[in-house]
């Protein structure tokens, strides 16, 4: 009978652990589902709201003490950049924001940026749309011109990657030449169906399909399951008979 | 030889055995399911493995991937299951990775007869960085890592199983599990494959010389033959099985298996020696390369980091462990201590050939079999049987460790205080002494694991915090940034 009970002071404990995992699964599940309901039940992230310092991280050349990205406006920011390295001016100095779409279909992205002050010749910023393999790089707008651009794109991820980034970069800054650009109306929406016509699209999800059809296409050939079946039948064999052999 | 089941009475199942289990697999599960789902964003090689898992999922011939489809196979179960979102892709290899825990309480309890090495190896491992950053991730390692401990718990229940045919059923799950990690990882499963196969023949020499005498060899060869064979075909059927998927889209029979295995070898053969991030194979002990599978520096600076890198002192601290693994295994003929030098020893000398670019987390298998040693090693201390070289060779890991975050000066004065309390308890009692090692040692590995927890799991640091965690920070390979 004691040992009975021991028995089952054994199972009552370890039954005990299994249900604590089992309830940390869960926390955890319900604890991370906001990261997804945070872009796939509103459908729009607004990378300018928010606290920027903590949402927005520098390129890997640059340094947080290096850069100034303040809010100005309700759905605008002024980023100012003052690398301190004057050996690499050909090095692009930015900011980039991080976000994965895990409802899939087609997102427009809209911004708009105006560049201020004056750097040496040849500077500008630009903004940076990636997305695994793809890349869309907006024209170049030139330090000093102050006219706002208007960036437009609409484009799907790909399921097994879907995560993008924004990126606000400076060409041609130095430590003797600061910069600063505005960004505005920054934001990520997904639309319902197919993008307008004749507006600017990248579908990453339809280029992987193609890519992993192509690979398929060519693979199909003559080639059959038998051979693999036989090897399995003789091992399966060679297994049975060592088994006797062991016995 | 000497197997721990001919020393001692078979080891109870008891009260403290459900607890230490239980609790330590509730732990395992807290580290590894806490904000899994963070960063919300691939990190890594799980592209490739994502990218992989998907077109399993939508029936597509995957793209290539030097290593075989089951961890593969493994996050797409995990994302058809939980979906495909961060939290999703991670799950199952968070599950596998929390399963690590129990089954290594098991395996160290067989092989060295103890609970109380049991109860330290699980400790050991429940603090070493790059297991839970495996575990929390979707990549291929968690998988592999786990079938191994698993294989090696099954190795040692056939080896302390005395009726042979139920040794039987113990080689068929070993040669399940073999074939499972060789699907899920090349090179490295199959070196363990290998050692597996040469300790069983061991085993198998010893019990049926034990039991027939050496003069009838006839019976022995026999025995060891058909257990290999039986592994091996085993193994090999649920190798090919792991590849059915890739049948389905589009693979060419044997063809096929034989052009992928052709282009592993090849590809393998003609990467290049260096890249960015990778180290030398014999670098790995002593953790001088580790780096960062993601990092972001914020605009506010703080800094967020999913880093690749061990506990350092639970890392250092094997390299005394397997020393003494060696000696004990050679002077006291004990299977399990030699289990653990030799393999140890074989995963590491595997890369002694290879020209190719090396990372740090193929030292994963190595380190895992050097954590049991150590548990071993640190039970020896506790219970007063550890000779007094291997104390001191224990203690020693301590030195860098203070050395490298107080500086010379206080980490050596640091070290002093410590040594003169080792020698006076010492002086006292060899199991004051002993025990001595083994507090200084679990509780340095207990708060390191503390100290470097936001490194393994992204928790924002300041400059000043993460920069004091980047123990060496030198220009060539001595870099842990």
């Amino acid at each position: 009978v004691s040992g009975d009970h021991r028995h089952l002071g054994d199972l009552a404990l370890i039954a005990a652990a299994a249900m604590a995992v089992a309830a940390l699964f869960i926390l955890s599940y319900r604890a991370d589902r906001p990261c997804i309901g945070e872009t796939a039940s509103c459908y729009r992230i607004d990378p300018l709201s928010g606290n920027l310092k903590q949402r927005w991280w520098v390129s890997e050349d640059l340094s947080a003490t290096q850069v100034k990205f303040n809010r100005i406006g309700a759905d605008a920011a002024e980023l100012e950049i003052q690398p301190a390295d004057s050996s690499r001016s050909e090095t692009d100095w930015g900011v980039s924001y991080t976000s994965s779409l895990f409802s899939p279909g087609w997102y427009e992205f809209t911004t708009e940026l105006r560049t201020n002050g004056r750097v040496a010749k040849g500077g500008g910023a630009r903004i940076e749309l990636s997305s695994d393999r793809w890349r869309f790089v907006s024209r170049g707008q030139r330090f000093g011109q102050g006219n706002w651009r208007r960036i437009n794109i609409y484009f799907q991820p790909a399921d097994y990657n879907p995560m993008v980034e924004i990126s606000c970069r400076f060409a041609g800054v130095s430590p003797h030449s600061p910069a600063s650009a505005l960004l505005r109306n920054m934001r990520l929406v997904k639309i319902a169906g197919m993008p307008p016509r004749r507006k600017a699209r990248f579908n990453m999800q339809k280029k992987e399909e193609a890519r992993f059809r192509r690979r398929r296409r060519r693979s199909r050939g003559s080639g059959g399951f038998g051979g693999v079946a036989l090897i399995a039948v003789l091992l399966g064999l060679s297994a049975g008979i060592c088994w006797r052999l062991l016995g | 030889m000497r197997l721990a089941a001919d020393k001692e009475q078979p080891l109870v199942w008891s009260h403290v055995d459900s607890a230490a289990l239980s609790a330590a697999t509730v732990v395992a599960a807290a580290l590894r399911f806490w904000h899994l789902g963070r960063p919300a964003e691939p990190v890594y090689d799980e592209t490739k493995v994502l990218s992989q898992a998907q077109s399993f999922l939508h029936g597509w011939r995957p793209p290539y991937s030097t290593h075989p489809p089951a961890a593969k196979l493994l996050v797409a179960l995990s994302v058809s299951l939980f979906g495909n979102y961060p939290w999703g892709w991670r799950a199952a290899n968070a599950l596998v990775g929390t399963a690590l825990i129990p089954i290594t309480y098991l395996l160290a309890r067989r092989l060295f007869r103890s609970k109380l090495t049991a109860c330290i190896a699980v400790g050991l491992l429940l603090c070493d960085g790059m297991i839970l950053v495996t575990s929390r991730l979707a990549m291929i390692n968690a998988l592999y890592i786990t079938v191994a401990a698993w294989a090696y718990l099954m190795l040692w229940g056939f080896a302390q199983e005395q009726d042979p045919r139920r040794q039987r059923l113990w080689l068929l799950a070993l040669g399940v599990l073999l074939g499972l990690y060789a699907g899920a990882k090349a090179g490295i499963s199959e070196v363990g494959f290998l050692f597996v196969l040469i300790v069983v023949c061991a085993i198998l020499v010893r019990q049926s010389s034990a039991q027939i005498g050496v003069e009838t060899i006839g019976p022995v060869v026999k025995r060891v033959v058909a257990a290999c064979g039986l592994l091996i075909a085993v193994g090999l059927l649920v190798y090919l099985a792991v590849f059915l998927p890739l049948y389905g889209a589009g693979w060419q029979g044997v063809a096929g298996l034989i052009a992928y295995h052709w282009h592993v070898f090849r590809r393998n053969l003609n990467m290049p020696s260096t890249y960015p991030d990778a180290s030398p194979f014999w670098s790995w002990p002593f953790l001088i390369h580790p780096y960062s599978y993601w990092k972001r520096e914020r605009v506010d600076g703080l800094i967020q980091v999913i880093w690749c890198g061990g506990n350092p002192l639970l890392w250092w601290a094997i390299l005394p462990a397997i020393l003494i693994a060696s000696i004990r295994g050679w002077r006291e003929r004990d299977l399990a201590w030699m289990f653990l030098a030799g393999g140890y020893a074989a995963y590491l000398a595997m890369w002694i050939p290879l020209r190719r670019y090396l990372f740090i987390y193929s030292y994963m298998p190595a380190a895992y079999l050097g954590v049991l040693a150590l548990a071993g090693a640190l039970a020896r201390c506790w219970r007063g049987d550890a000779f007094r070289w291997e104390r001191c060779a224990l203690l020693a890991p301590l030195l860098p460790c203070l050395i490298l975050p107080l500086g010379a000066a206080w980490g050596g004065l640091a070290m002093s205080v410590i040594l003169a309390a080792y020698f006076l308890l010492s002086w006292r009692s060899r199991a004051g002494g002993g025990r001595f090692v083994f507090l200084m040692l679990g509780g340095g590995v207990a708060l390191l694991f503390a100290y470097f927890f936001p490194l393994w799991t992204g928790i924002p640091l300041s400059q000043a915090g993460y920069a004091s965690r980047m123990w060496l920070h030198g220009q060539g390979m001595a870099s842990w940034q």
